[in-house]
């Protein structure tokens, strides 16, 4: 059974319509990239997911349970988000943070268990944020931060987490050190990931399967070979790219070209003279 | 002089927090660590208390005074006069412990009002709810409103409210509420609101015309029982509602869509959050006018102190910050013996200093 269903989904942000009749599926344990262009509304639909926003139109279900059913703190039971930075201002320390994950499971009053101390212990090893565990989080780097972060979705123990952009802020090592770790906890804790990101390689790298946006409705769907074609990939970013194969991997690549030929490193022979 | 023995004391009790608290970033926030600083706080505004008792204009020497107190603890009888008990117990007394609620009231509400709006800056009187509520109090006083059981108190946090959604109206745009425009928007409305204090001023006829005066610079002189009772009740039933949603407020300081995403219904826990600490400062503010301020230094100096954990900072503030007027108030009535200061002067004089200390210091 899928884990995650959306049904017909609208959403309209005052008239402008953000979503429109976005359906799909996600079954356990998969790893779901969501892609598209600015503005595409790939943000909005994760949070139509996490019930952040609520959708004038369509129904959502979790676990088979519609979303509209669920409390906020029985959500954040199934359902981790790990956001794209997080700035504090006021200090907190790396185990306050992840220890706030155990919040749905706490209620008002009542302060963490020795349970919750042991599940956040777990979730800093798994990450490899033990250590940073006593410093203030306004401290860290990004690539730390983002980790921080994971750990607390992570105390949450849930079956699905949701990734927004995560990787936007960091360099090339850290990306690639994020989605192993996260690919990592896919595959062991058979954790359902619904992920955002801008990076197409990324996306192909890691996904099982890929959602293109365009203008709020999903453009196609399919596993990443299907998805990442340069028909596709052109159509919805108005952008001339050129696709082939990651040698290593075998995944589609993609490369981007740019509208100057003259600056885009091969030189075209047309002979053209710059215009100035 | 006696009164001097105050500072010294003051500024040992601080450093003394400083010390048996240096480490203390590095642990996490339990119950057993809320109820050691609390009760470590109680003890430093017991002495406090105790000391500004002692302290006063009139020629009252401290330790003769002390010796009749604790003459008392030994025999039951305190060895003093009685015009010595009435300036003790009954002028003294609810004064202090009036400024010790009211500092708490203010300091609690300042650590709402900051996490809320996810501001280090934010204070009730700042951000012009102090203000707002001055206004439905004085409103209420010329209207005669004191007739009617918690009349002004009610006009008060009905001001204060009125002035939250006011602020918070003009510095939300779409999602993000902005920093800086909040900060504006809280110096604009107190404009508006001492220019309608003027202009009430000097529109009624009232006898009471010095007293209002006085009292919009915060003043504490007016104490007696039955407003000692009245604030500490609200207090208690506002910091009680806080402290239910003290961790809540942890994760809304970080980020109220992270707040969502960690199961708080943010809406239902931002309203209930946001009454009570108007609660807390309307009725504060309606007895003891607009004490500035106190509700932006006490928080921060805890969270320096404490960390950021919202179960700890708001018990600690909240003793702190009563402790820290105590000592405000006991400077407005020796410094210039025999006339008296607005409490209102001294906390400005500290604070405003600090308000730029803070300003320069971090990018807010």
């Amino acid at each position: 059974m899928s884990i995650v269903k959306l049904e017909q989904i609208g959403f309209k942000y005052n008239e402008h319509q953000v979503l429109k009749n976005v359906s799909f599926e996600v079954n356990r344990g998969e790893f779901m990239g969501i892609l598209g262009p600015n503005g595409s509304g790939k943000t909005t639909l994760l949070n139509v997911i996490d019930g952040i926003l609520i959708p004038q139109e369509g129904e959502i279900w979790i676990n088979g349970t519609s979303c509209n059913k669920l409390k906020r703190e029985s959500l954040a039971k199934i359902i981790a988000v790990v956001p794209q930075e997080s700035l504090m201002i006021f200090p907190f320390t790396v185990q306050e943070i992840v220890l706030m994950g155990r919040a749905p499971h706490l209620g008002k009053w009542r302060f963490e268990g020795e349970t919750d101390f042991r599940i956040a212990h777990q979730a800093m090893e798994m990450t490899d944020t033990l250590s940073l565990m006593n410093r203030s989080m306004n401290a860290l780097s990004a690539g730390e931060r983002q980790r921080v972060l994971i750990a607390r979705a992570l105390a949450q123990q849930p079956q699905i987490m949701l990734l927004d952009e995560p990787t936007a802020f960091l360099d090339i090592r850290h990306q690639i050190d994020f989605f192993d770790l996260i690919k990592a906890l896919n595959k062991n804790q058979t954790l359902t990931v619904i992920g955002v990101t801008h990076d197409i390689n990324l996306a192909s790298l890691y996904c099982d399967r890929i959602i293109l946006l365009r203008d709020g409705h999903i453009h196609c769907m399919g596993s990443p070979e299907e998805v990442i074609a340069e028909s596709h990939i052109r159509e919805v970013y108005e952008t001339n790219v050129t696709i082939d194969r990651n040698p290593v991997t075998g995944q589609p690549r993609v490369t981007l070209l740019s509208s100057h030929p003259s600056e885009g490193g091969s030189r075209s022979n047309s002979g053209a003279a710059p215009q100035l | 002089m006696f009164k001097y023995f105050f500072i010294p004391i003051f500024i040992f009790s601080s450093i003394f927090v400083f010390a048996t608290t240096r480490d203390v970033n590095n642990k996490v926030v339990t119950l057993s660590r809320v109820i050691r600083v609390s009760l470590f706080l109680f003890a430093v505004f017991i002495i406090i208390s105790v000391i500004s008792m002692l302290v006063g204009p009139s020629h009252l020497g401290m330790i003769y005074l002390l010796k009749g107190l604790l003459s008392g603890i030994y025999s039951g009888d305190l060895s003093l006069i009685a015009t010595e008990k009435t300036i003790l117990f009954s002028i003294r007394l609810p004064r202090i412990i009036f400024a010790g609620i009211v500092g708490a009231s203010l300091s609690a509400a300042g650590v709402v009002f900051q996490g809320l709006f996810r501001n280090p800056l934010a204070d009730p009187y700042i951000l012009g709810i102090s203000g707002g509520a001055a206004v439905g109090a004085i409103i209420g006083i010329i209207a005669g409103a004191s007739v009617i059981p918690f009349g002004i108190p009610g006009l008060a946090v009905s001001g204060a409210l009125l002035t939250i959604a006011l602020v918070y109206g003009i510095a939300r745009r779409k999602k993000e509420l902005q920093s800086t425009t909040l900060l504006l928007a809280g110096v604009i409305v107190n404009a508006f609101f001492s220019a309608v204090i003027m202009f009430l001023i000097s529109t009624t006829s009232s006898k009471e015309l010095r007293s209002v005066i006085f009292w919009i610079m915060g003043d504490l002189s007016l104490a007696e029982w039955n407003e000692v009772i009245l604030t500490g009740f609200f207090l208690m039933i506002g910091f009680i509602v806080m402290y239910v949603y003290s961790r809540h407020l942890n994760l809304i300081v970080s980020g109220e869509e992270t707040a969502m995403q960690l199961g708080v219904n943010v809406e239902q826990t931002k309203k209930i959050l946001l009454l009570a600490a108007s609660l807390v400062t309307g009725v504060a503010v309606s007895v003891s006018g607009t004490i500035g301020f106190v509700g932006l230094i006490i928080p921060h100096m805890m969270r320096m102190l404490l960390g950021s954990d919202h179960r700890l900072l708001l018990p600690a503030s909240a003793l702190f910050g009563g402790s820290f007027l105590i000592v405000a108030d006991t400077l407005a009535r020796t410094v210039t013996a025999p006339a008296e200061l607005p409490v209102g002067v001294i906390t400005a004089m500290c604070g405003a200093p600090y308000f730029i200390y803070l300003l320069r210091r971090r990018a807010v």
